[in-house]
């Protein structure tokens, strides 16, 4: 009997916050809780909101200055122009694999990256190499003072042509 | 009486020619002439640029051909490499702009520049080579095995570090080398779990541009700097505390 109060009586003890315990929890919870909350503002403050990167819509030359049947690179904005018999297509020059910008083979009649080889055909389908995707076609259109129009954030079908 | 509160010529003199001196030479030098055992040990261990060192070796630590001092030449390069970049820093500066002109400069127009860009470089490369080839010794002696495995993974944090202040550095001449070493990289980055974030993270942006200039250059000259010397300590700290340099059972 008595040993049975005794154990009744120490998990009340146990059970029982002390004013020094409340404390201690108290005092770690808020520096841990502070704590976290730096880090996580310090991580959160390496995420931009605002950036000062140049457009992804850029204007290109005007519709009339691409000879019908041509291909014509754009170093700057790294993309490719085709110029057919019914319009123009745009395709991205920027290789799948790794961002390098890939080489048009005239001889060959495909695209090559110079880093890792990967080939890609006139339409972008992989041939060969590392690439796991193929080229990007990208959205174009005709500004009213007649010149091109690309959106290189906004990737197309690779039927898709801008009829002029 | 009267004559001890007078002014001694000779008395001050000697004062400040030989008390003095010897009163701050025993402030900083706390232990006698090394003749003894124990002075030859309060030589190392109240030194505080000596006390990493232990104060007895093993016979086989001190052949070279047991470690060849990887880690030792990894630490000196590691010196080299930061007082050779925190020279360069006076004239270079993290901007599109500027960055590549500033490097150019170096080797060109400031006097001995090109020394010290190079110093960094190579030993930024002799450094990756070391830190490799001690992991080879420390793999082929054993000496990760038990009580030394927690260093091992400070070592293997260090070897990243390394790898990351390469990295880092890669970008900073802003050159044609730099500019596509780093979308690649970023590229590689991107591929992982949360790829894209974490590419987004590492260049401040979606493009190799200011934002991931000046991002590798904090962590080059700031971060990667600070982590590693935390760890070197660390690591040294560890070798001293599992009982030196590994070797043959006692």
């Amino acid at each position: 009997m008595e040993n049975t109060e005794n154990k009744k009586n120490n998990s009340e003890e146990e059970l029982k916050l002390s004013r020094r315990n409340l404390f201690a929890i108290a005092g770690w919870g808020g520096l841990l809780t502070s704590m976290a909350a730096s880090v996580g503002a310090a991580l959160r403050f390496m995420f931009p909101n605002v950036l000062y990167e140049p457009s992804p819509i850029v204007k290109l030359g005007k519709t009339s200055d691409y000879a019908e049947g041509s291909i014509t690179f754009n170093e700057s904005e790294r993309m490719f122009i085709f110029r057919d018999s019914t319009g123009f297509k745009v395709i991205s020059a920027i290789c799948t694999h790794l961002r390098c910008t890939v080489n048009w083979s005239e001889i060959n009649n495909r695209f090559e990256c110079p880093c890792h080889g990967s080939v890609f055909s006139t339409d972008g389908k992989v041939i060969s190499g590392p690439a796991p995707k193929p080229l990007e076609w990208l959205h174009v259109k005709a500004s009213p003072d007649k010149r091109l129009v690309v959106n290189k954030n906004k990737v197309v079908d690779k039927n898709y042509s801008l009829i002029v | 009486m009267e004559n001890k509160n007078k002014f001694d010529l000779r008395e001050t003199l000697s004062y400040f020619a030989f008390e003095v001196p010897v009163k701050l030479y025993r402030s900083i030098i706390r232990h006698g002439y090394p003749d003894s055992e124990k002075n030859k040990s309060l030589l190392i261990f109240t030194n505080f640029f000596l006390h990493i060192l232990p104060v007895k070796v093993r016979k086989h630590t001190v052949k070279v051909r047991y470690s060849y001092c990887m880690g030792g030449i990894t630490l000196l390069l590691f010196i080299i490499l930061t007082i050779t970049g925190g020279l360069l820093m006076f004239y270079y500066v993290p901007s599109t702009e500027k960055a590549y002109q500033n490097m150019k400069d170096l080797e060109f127009a400031v006097s001995f520049g090109v020394f010290l860009r190079n110093m960094h470089r190579w030993g930024a490369h002799g450094m990756v080579a070391t830190v490799f080839l001690h992991m080879c010794r420390v793999f082929y002696t054993g000496a990760y095995k038990p009580p030394r495995e927690f260093n091992w993974v400070i070592g293997v944090i260090l070897l990243v570090s390394t790898l990351f202040l390469s990295f880092t550095g890669y970008l900073l001449p802003w050159d044609q080398l730099a500019f596509w070493a780093i979308t690649v990289g970023a590229t590689i980055a991107s591929y992982a779990p949360m790829g894209d974030l974490q590419r987004f993270v590492l260049l401040g942006g979606n493009t190799v541009d200011q934002g991931a200039l000046i991002r590798f250059y904090v962590a080059h000259v700031f971060l990667l700097p600070l982590v590693t010397t935390l760890l070197i300590g660390v690591h040294l700290w560890r070798v001293r505390k599992d009982g030196g340099m590994s070797g043959p059972p006692l």
